[in-house]
C-alpha cells in the first residue's frame, strides 16, 4: 500500500464536464441463485434489467422503488460492489464498467457512498477520528494525527457535528448522528458523485429531515452529484432534480422529478403516489379512495422467475393482453424522460402523458359493473 | 420428506469416502519410515525379508494403485489382518470388541441427552433463579473433569467403599442382562456426565435465546400458557443448534470411551486402539477408524434428519 | 418494542465520553468473582511453568529408595502426599503445569495458525471455493478428536509433542469455523463495503476492519479450546501414549495411580486430578466471563415476570360509559439498571379508547409508545414493572391481574398486531397451527373446527388459496401475507380491542394502503376498538379517529384527528407536523426538530421537550407541566391558553376539498 496521493493522474481527463457526470447505459445484473456443492444451479435472479440513465454535474438523480425493485443492486453496480452481466457505466465520459485494480483508487476518490444501515456501516472498533480519517491517508496520505484530526473536524462541521465527536465510538452515537458520520466519511475523499443508498430510510422523520439538510448544503457548497435511493417517493422528490421509478429490475419510468410525482406516465408510478399517506386527515380520505383503484391481493412475481411480459401486469388496474406477452420498451414521456408502459404505444396510445385520468376513468367503469377481463379486451 | 433423507443419504457417501482415504493415507505415512514391512519382519528385520514383505503386500505398487486395491478389499469386508498375528483377521477383532464400546457409548448417549436436556429447559426457565446456577456451576465443574476420572471417582466410591458394584469387567449381554446393565453402568454414568453438562449448556443457551424471540412475546399476547409457550414454542427452536452439539458429542464419546474402558477393565475398541498404537498396529488402527468414520457418518446422517423434522426451512429447499 | 425505541440517542455535542470498550471489560471482569478466581489460578500456574523450583518443595523425579514412604497422604513434609516410588504429589503437580502449558502453546499455535488463515480466506471468498473447504473442514470436524491424535501419533511415535500435533489439526478445524463464520457475517455488514468503496485494499480490511471484530470470539473460543486441549492431552498421557511415563504430567499421574486407587485409596489421584479440573475450570470460567463482559446482559427473557410490586393508586378517575373498552389513568412504568438510578421509562400515561373507535398513538423512536401498549396489558419487558396507576378494562379492573387471569383475556379480549411480521412467527410452526392456537384455548374449539375457523380468517384477511397455505410454514410467506396471518391470528376470537403496534412499517408502502384498508374494514364489521401506533402522521391521518401524541414516556396531547393536524395543542405536534417533507413546500431546507429523544435515564429537568423546542421558555426548562384538561382532551404544555400562542395549522386540505 503506498501513501503517495495518486492525484496527479486523474481519471477524468475534463474537469469541466459538458456532458453528463455518470452515465449507466443498459445496465444488466444477474445473481446466480446459491447452489448446492454437489448438484444443479438454479436459474439467476436477475436484479437489474435494462437500465439506463444519467446524472448531471451539481444534480440529484432520485431512484425509487420497493424492496426486491434492484434499485440498491444499481448502486453496488456502480459502486463496483458486485460484478454486472452487460452494460456500460461511465463517469465524466471514461468507461468505469470495469475499473482496473490500478486505477481503482482513482475511481474511488470520484464516487462515494452512503449507505442505510446507521448501524452496521460504520465499525464498532473505530473511533470517529479513525472511520472518517482512513479515507483521508488512503487516498492523500496524511497520517494518523493532529493535521488529520483537524482536517476530520472540518468534515464533522460541515455535518453539523462538533469536534468532540472525534474520539467516540459508534456504538455513543445516534442513528442520526451516525449517518452524519458517514456522510463525512464520503466527503472526506472530495468525491464528485455521492451515492446514498436508503440513507435516511432508517432514521424517524424530525432526523431525516436534518439528514437530508446537510446532504442539499453539501451540494450547493460543493457541487457533487447524489444519486439518491429511497423507497419513500416523497422523500426522493423532495431531493431529487430527475427521478427514476424502478420495478422488479427494470426502470419503469424516468424523467423530472416533479413532472412526474404531478403526472406520471406509468401506473405503477401513481400506485406508489397514491399509497404514500399524506399527514392531513381530509387530503388523506381523498387519497384513499384513488389507492384503492390499485387495491389486489396480487403479489408481485419472483425476480428469479420473470414473466415475458410486464412484471407489473398481474397487478396493473388497466393492463391489457398484450401486457402479458411482451415487455414494453422505454417511449418518450412528457416530462422529458421515459416510460415502459403498452398504454403510450397501444389501447389508449397515451403517447406519454399522464395516466392518473386514464386510471380514474377504467376504475369508474370498471365499478359501474363491467367486469375486469371485459375492461381488459376493451383496452386494446 | 422421504425426498429429503434420500439426499441426505446420497451426501454421506462422500463424508464415508473421505474417512477411508484418510485412513489409507494414515498407513502411506507411516511407511516414511518403512515400518510396515520391517514390523511384519520383526526385530533384526533382514532387507530380503522385508523386499519380500512389500511384494507380497504390493507395497511398491504406485499409491493409486494400492488405494484401490485396499478400498475394493475394504468395500468386501476384508479389513485385513493384524500385523503381530497374521492369523488374526481384524474383522473378527472388531466383532469382538465392538460390543462393550457400543454398549457403554449408547447408554451413555442415552442418559446424558435425556438429563442434560431436561435440566437446560429447567434452567432456562428462569434465568439467573437458583435452580439455574445450581445447574450452571455442577455442569461447569463436570465439562471441566475428564470421564476417565469421574470413572475413577465412580469406581472408587460406588465399587469399592459401597460394593454396589464390581470396579471392573465387563459381561455381555448373551451371558446376563442384569450382569450387562451392572457392568455398564458406572463406564456409561462417566462418560455420561459432560455429555450431560454439554448438551445442558447447549439448550440452556438456544432456550434463552428462543424465549427472547418475538414469535413467544406475540404467542403470550395471544393467551398461550406458560407450559406450551416453552414446549410448543421455544423448545422446537431450541432443539435446532441443540441437535447439533449432540452429534459432535456422539461422536467425541466414541473417542473418550477409550480412557474410560481402561479404567473399568474392558477389552472394547479403545483398549485395541491403544494396544494398536503402541505395537503400531496400522491394519488395526485402521479398521477401527473405518469403523469410527462408519458410525460419525451414521450420526451425521441422523443430525440432519432431525434437522428436516425441527426445521421446516432445511426440509424445504431442495 | 422495537429495538430502536430504547435506542440512547443525544444530538449536536456527544454526552460525556463513557468508558472505552477495554476499560469497561476490565471492569466487568474485575467484578466477576470467577473470572477473579480463574485469573489468580493462572498466576499460579504460570509461575509454576516459569519458575517452578520456586514453588516446588521437592525434586519431582526423586524416589524414595528406602520404599518407606509410598503412598503416602498429605503431611507436613509430603504436602499432598506421595505416589507409589515415592515421589512429592505436591511437586510433581507444580512441575506438570509446564507440561499442560507447553501442551496448548504447541496445539494453540497449530490450530490458530492454520485454523485462522483458512477461515479468513474461505469466509471472505465465499462460493463454491468456500463450501468445498467448508465440506472438508466438517468431515475433519466431525471425526473424534482423540482418534486424530491418535493417527499422528501412530505415524510419528507416541510423545506428547506428536500429540499435541494431531490435537492441533483437529482443533484447526474448530477455528476455521468460527474465523469463517465470522468472516462471512462481517463481510456483510456495510462497513465493510464502505471500507471498500473508501479504497481499502482487502488485506488491510481483513487486518484493520474484521479481525477486531473477530478478536473477542478468538479469544473466548481460544480459552475454552485452551481447556480442552488440556483434557485431551491428560486423556493420551493416561493412556500411556502421551507424554513419556516418567514425566510429572497430570495425565501420567493419573495413569501410574491406576493400577493402585482402588487398594490404596482415592487420595492417589486426587492432585492431579484436581490440578487437572481446577485448570480446565479456569480456561472455561475465563471463557464464559470473558464472553459475558463482552456481550450483553441475556439475564431475562419473555417469559421472565418481573416479581409483582404494589402500585400506587392512579390519582384521576377512569372515564365512563358503556362503549369504553379500555382506560388507563397515570401509568408509571419503571426499569431499574445494574449500576445508576430507576429510569422511569412511562410517567403518567392516561388514555381510553371505546368501541368501534381508532385510536392512533404517534410519536419518534423512543416516545414510549409500544412500552404503554405492553405494559397495558400486563407485558411489561422484564425488568420493567409497572410503579403506578389503574388500568380498565372492559369494566374491569386489570391492575393486579395475575399471569394466568391474564392468559385467559390475551389473545380473547385483545388481539395485538406486531411490527416485524415474520419474526412474530414460530419458524417451525405451521401457520395453521398457529393460527388455530387461539381459537383451540379461548373458543375451546376441535382441530376440525379450529381449522375450519382459520379458512375463514385467513379468507376475511384476503390470503388467496387458505386451505394450502394452512400448512405451509413462515419462511414461505412474504411480508405482506406474513402481516395478514398475524392480522387473522389477531382477530381469531373476535376480540373487543385489537392493538397494532406499526402493522405497516416493515411493509412496502404499496402493501401498508392494503393492511390498512384491511383493518378498517374489519373495524366496521366487528364495531372493535383499535389502538393503532405508528410514527407516520400519514397512517394517523388515515386511520386514526383520535390521537395520543406521546413524547419522552408522557401524553403530550390528545385530540380529535383534525384538531391535532389542524389544531395541535402542543408545540411537539406542531414540529411533528412541520418536518413531514408532504407538508414542505418551495425549495428550502426542510423543517427538523433540533436535537433528539432524551434517554430515559437522563430526562430534562421541566418539560421534557423544552431542549428542542421553539417555544419553550425559562420556565418550561424548570418546571413540569402538569397535564391540562382542555374539554375532553388534555394537553401537557406550560403555554397552552397563553394570550397569542397559537399553533394552528393552515387548514390546507379542507380548501382543496370544500
Amino acid at each position: 500500500m503506498t501513501d503517495t496521493p495518486t492525484t496527479n493522474t486523474p481519471m477524468l481527463r475534463s474537469q469541466d464536464i459538458d456532458g453528463a457526470l455518470l452515465e449507466v447505459d443498459d445496465l444488466h445484473v444477474h445473481f446466480a441463485s446459491r447452489g448446492k456443492l454437489f448438484g444443479t444451479t438454479p436459474p439467476p435472479v436477475k436484479a437489474v434489467n435494462g437500465v439506463s440513465f444519467s446524472i448531471a454535474p451539481e444534480k440529484t438523480f432520485g431512484l425509487v422503488g420497493e424492496s426486491g425493485s434492484g434499485k440498491s443492486t444499481v448502486a453496488r453496480a456502480i459502486l463496483q460492489l458486485v460484478d454486472i452481466q452487460s452494460g456500460t457505466i461511465r463517469l465524466a465520459g471514461d468507461d468505469v464498467t470495469k475499473v482496473p485494480p490500478r486505477d481503482e483508487l482513482d475511481f474511488r476518490k470520484n464516487v462515494q457512498a452512503v449507505l442505510q444501515d446507521p448501524f452496521s456501516s460504520l465499525n464498532q472498533v473505530h473511533q470517529t477520528r479513525t472511520i472518517v480519517g482512513d479515507g483521508i491517508t488512503r487516498h492523500y496520505g496524511t497520517k494518523a494525527g493532529a493535521a488529520r484530526d483537524e482536517r476530520v473536524g472540518l468534515l464533522l462541521d460541515a455535518v453539523g457535528l462538533s469536534c468532540e465527536f472525534l474520539d467516540r465510538y459508534p456504538y455513543e452515537m445516534s442513528g442520526g448522528q451516525r449517518q452524519r458520520i458517514s456522510i463525512a466519511r464520503a466527503l472526506a475523499v472530495e468525491p464528485r458523485l455521492i451515492i446514498a443508498d436508503e440513507a435516511t430510510s432508517a432514521l424517524d422523520v424530525s432526523i431525516q429531515s436534518q439528514v437530508i439538510n446537510v446532504l442539499r448544503r453539501i451540494q450547493d457548497d460543493s457541487g457533487v452529484s447524489f444519486l439518491f435511493i429511497a423507497h419513500d417517493l416523497e422523500v426522493v422528490k423532495h431531493v431529487s432534480h430527475d427521478l427514476g421509478v424502478m420495478y422488479l429490475g427494470y426502470l419503469v419510468e424516468k424523467g423530472d422529478a416533479n413532472a412526474i410525482y404531478d403526472a406520471p406516465t406509468h401506473p405503477y408510478t401513481e400506485m406508489l403516489i397514491a399509497s404514500i399517506p399524506m399527514p392531513d386527515p381530509v387530503v388523506q380520505a381523498a387519497r384513499r379512495e384513488l389507492r384503492q383503484t390499485f387495491e389486489d391481493d396480487a403479489e408481485p412475481p419472483s425476480p428469479a422467475n420473470l414473466p415475458p411480459g410486464c412484471p407489473f401486469e398481474n397487478r396493473c388496474p388497466v393492463a391489457m393482453d398484450i401486457c402479458r406477452e411482451v415487455m414494453p420498451e422505454p417511449t418518450p414521456a412528457h416530462h422529458g424522460g421515459d416510460v415502459r408502459c403498452h398504454l403510450h404505444t397501444s389501447g389508449p396510445e397515451l403517447a406519454g402523458e399522464s395516466v392518473v385520468e386514464f386510471i380514474k376513468t377504467k376504475a369508474q367503469s370498471k365499478l359501474s359493473g363491467s367486469q375486469r377481463s371485459n375492461d381488459k379486451s376493451s383496452a386494446q | 420428506m422421504a425426498k429429503y433423507i434420500g439426499s441426505r443419504l446420497l451426501a454421506t457417501i462422500p463424508l464415508v469416502f473421505a474417512v477411508l482415504v484418510v485412513t489409507f493415507l494414515i498407513s502411506v505415512a507411516m511407511e516414511a519410515n518403512g515400518s510396515i514391512a520391517t514390523q511384519i519382519c520383526g526385530e533384526g528385520a533382514t532387507p530380503e525379508c522385508v523386499g519380500a514383505v512389500e511384494d507380497e503386500l504390493g507395497l511398491n505398487d504406485p499409491i493409486v494403485a494400492r488405494f484401490f486395491s485396499w478400498f475394493g478389499a475394504v468395500l468386501s469386508g476384508d479389513l485385513g489382518s493384524s500385523l503381530l498375528d497374521q492369523n488374526t483377521s481384524v474383522g473378527e477383532l472388531i466383532g469382538e470388541r465392538i460390543w462393550p464400546t457400543i454398549s457403554i457409548v449408547g447408554f451413555s448417549l442415552l442418559i446424558g441427552v435425556t438429563l442434560g436436556m431436561l435440566f437446560g429447559v429447567l434452567a432456562a426457565l428462569r434465568p439467573g433463579g437458583l435452580l439455574d446456577r445450581v445447574i450452571s456451576v455442577g455442569a461447569a465443574g463436570v465439562i471441566a473433569a475428564p470421564g476417565f476420572l469421574i470413572g475413577m471417582l465412580l469406581s472408587w466410591a460406588i465399587a469399592v467403599e459401597l460394593g454396589w458394584l464390581d470396579p471392573v469387567g465387563y459381561v455381555s449381554l448373551g451371558e446376563s442382562v442384569t450382569g450387562w446393565l451392572k457392568s455398564i453402568t458406572l463406564p456409561s454414568i462417566a462418560l455420561s456426565l459432560p455429555t450431560l453438562a454439554i448438551v445442558q449448556r447447549q439448550l440452556r443457551s438456544s432456550m434463552a435465546n428462543a424465549l427472547q424471540s418475538r414469535y413467544v412475546l406475540a404467542a403470550r399476547a395471544r393467551g398461550v400458557s406458560r407450559p406450551k409457550l416453552i414446549g410448543r414454542h421455544a423448545l422446537p427452536n431450541a432443539l435446532v443448534p441443540t441437535v447439533t452439539v449432540i452429534g459432535f458429542r456422539a461422536a467425541a464419546a466414541i473417542g473418550l470411551t477409550t480412557a474410560v474402558e481402561i479404567v473399568f477393565g474392558i477389552r472394547g475398541m479403545g483398549e485395541m486402539l491403544v494396544s494398536a498404537i503402541v505395537n503400531r498396529n496400522v491394519t488395526v488402527l485402521q479398521g477401527g477408524m473405518i469403523i469410527v468414520g462408519l458410525v460419525v457418518a451414521s450420526v451425521n446422517l441422523l443430525v440432519d434428519i432431525s434437522y428436516g423434522f425441527l426445521n421446516p426451512k432445511v426440509r424445504l429447499d431442495k | 418494542m422495537s429495538e430502536s425505541e430504547l435506542e440512547p440517542t443525544i444530538e449536536e455535542t456527544p454526552p460525556p465520553k463513557a468508558d472505552s470498550p477495554r476499560q469497561r471489560f476490565w471492569k466487568r471482569m474485575v467484578r466477576n468473582p470467577l473470572a477473579l478466581f480463574s485469573m489468580v489460578w493462572f498466576v499460579i500456574l504460570i509461575v509454576s511453568w516459569v519458575w517452578p523450583e520456586l514453588l516446588a518443595t521437592h525434586d519431582p523425579f526423586k524416589q524414595d529408595v528406602t520404599l518407606q514412604r509410598l503412598f503416602e497422604g498429605p503431611s507436613g513434609d509430603h504436602w499432598l502426599g506421595t505416589d507409589g516410588l515415592g515421589r512429592d504429589h505436591y511437586s510433581r503437580v507444580v512441575f506438570g503445569a509446564g507440561f499442560a502449558f507447553r501442551s496448548i502453546f504447541i496445539a494453540m499455535t497449530i490450530a490458530i495458525g492454520i485454523g485462522v488463515p483458512i477461515g479468513l480466506f474461505s469466509g471472505w471468498r465465499g462460493g463454491r471455493i468456500d463450501r468445498a473447504i467448508m465440506w472438508v473442514n466438517d468431515v475433519l470436524f466431525s471425526l473424534p478428536i482423540i482418534l486424530l491424535a491418535m493417527a499422528v501419533i501412530i505415524i510419528l511415535t507416541p510423545s506428547l509433542t506428536n500429540a499435541m500435533i494431531g490435537v492441533g489439526i483437529a482443533m484447526a478445524t474448530r477455528f476455521v469455523r468460527l474465523t469463517r463464520g465470522v468472516t462471512l457475517a462481517e463481510k456483510e455488514e456495510l462497513y465493510v463495503d464502505a471500507a471498500r468503496i473508501t479504497g481499502i485494499s482487502v488485506p488491510r480490511i481483513l487486518a484493520r476492519y474484521i479481525a477486531p471484530n473477530l478478536l473477542p470470539s478468538l479469544i473466548v473460543q481460544a480459552a475454552i479450546i485452551s481447556g480442552a486441549i488440556i483434557l485431551i492431552g491428560a486423556t493420551l498421557s493416561f493412556l500411556g501414549i502421551g507424554a513419556s511415563l516418567d514425566d510429572p504430567d497430570w495425565g501420567v499421574m493419573l495413569n501410574r495411580a491406576r493400577p493402585d486407587f482402588r487398594r490404596e485409596g482415592i487420595w492417589q489421584i486426587m492432585p492431579s486430578g484436581g490440578a487437572l479440573v481446577l485448570t480446565v475450570l479456569a480456561f472455561n470460567l475465563l471463557g464464559d466471563a470473558i464472553r459475558d463482559a463482552i456481550g450483553r446482559d441475556a439475564s431475562s427473557n419473555a417469559l421472565t415476570i418481573t416479581k409483582r410490586v404494589s402500585v400506587a393508586a392512579a390519582s384521576t378517575s377512569h372515564a365512563e360509559g358503556d362503549d369504553l373498552v379500555i382506560s388507563v389513568r397515570d401509568m408509571d412504568v419503571e426499569f431499574p439498571s445494574a449500576k445508576g438510578p430507576v429510569s422511569e421509562i412511562l410517567n403518567g400515561v392516561s388514555f381510553e379508547v371505546r368501541a368501534g373507535e381508532t385510536l392512533g398513538v404517534v410519536g419518534e423512536s423512543g416516545s414510549g409508545k409500544s412500552m404503554t401498549m405492553l405494559s397495558a396489558l400486563g407485558l411489561t419487558p422484564a425488568p420493567g414493572r409497572m410503579t403506578r396507576g389503574s388500568v380498565n378494562f372492559l369494566g374491569e379492573d386489570v391492575t393486579n391481574l395475575t399471569e394466568k387471569a391474564w392468559q385467559s383475556i390475551r389473545g380473547k379480549e385483545v388481539g395485538v398486531i406486531f411490527q416485524e411480521p415474520i419474526a412474530v412467527l414460530n419458524p417451525a410452526m405451521k401457520v395453521g397451527a398457529q393460527i388455530m392456537e387461539p381459537l383451540r384455548i379461548h373458543m375451546g374449539m376441535s382441530k376440525a373446527e379450529a381449522r375450519t375457523r382459520a379458512v375463514e380468517l385467513l379468507t376475511e384477511v384476503r390470503v388467496p388459496d387458505p386451505a394450502r397455505r394452512l400448512d405451509q410454514y413462515p419462511h414461505e410467506f412474504s411480508g405482506g401475507m406474513a402481516q395478514r396471518v398475524g392480522i387473522a391470528m389477531a382477530l381469531a376470537c373476535e376480540p373487543k380491542l385489537l392493538i397494532a403496534d406499526e402493522p405497516s412499517t416493515a411493509l412496502d408502502v404499496t402493501v401498508q394502503g392494503q393492511i390498512l384498508d384491511l383493518l378498517a374494514e374489519i373495524q366496521t364489521r366487528r364495531n372493535m376498538a383499535i389502538i393503532l401506533i405508528t410514527h407516520d402522521l400519514g397512517v394517523i391521518a388515515e386511520a386514526a379517529d383520535r390521537v395520543l401524541v406521546m413524547y419522552g414516556g408522557q401524553v403530550m396531547e390528545t385530540g380529535s384527528v383534525e384538531d391535532v393536524f389542524f389544531r395541535p395543542k402542543h408545540p411537539y405536534t406542531k414540529a411533528l407536523l412541520d418536518t413531514m417533507p408532504q407538508n414542505h413546500s418551495g425549495d428550502g431546507e426542510l423543517a427538523v426538530i433540533a436535537g433528539i429523544v432524551p434517554q430515559p435515564t437522563a430526562w430534562p429537568t421541566g418539560c421534557r421537550f423544552a431542549p428542542r423546542c421553539v417555544h419553550a421558555t425559562d420556565s418550561c426548562t424548570s418546571t413540569m407541566p402538569p397535564l391540562l384538561t382542555v374539554n375532553t382532551d388534555v394537553v401537557r404544555c406550560l403555554r397552552h391558553g397563553e394570550e397569542g400562542f397559537d399553533l394552528a395549522q393552515p387548514a390546507s386540505g379542507t380548501e382543496v376539498l370544500s
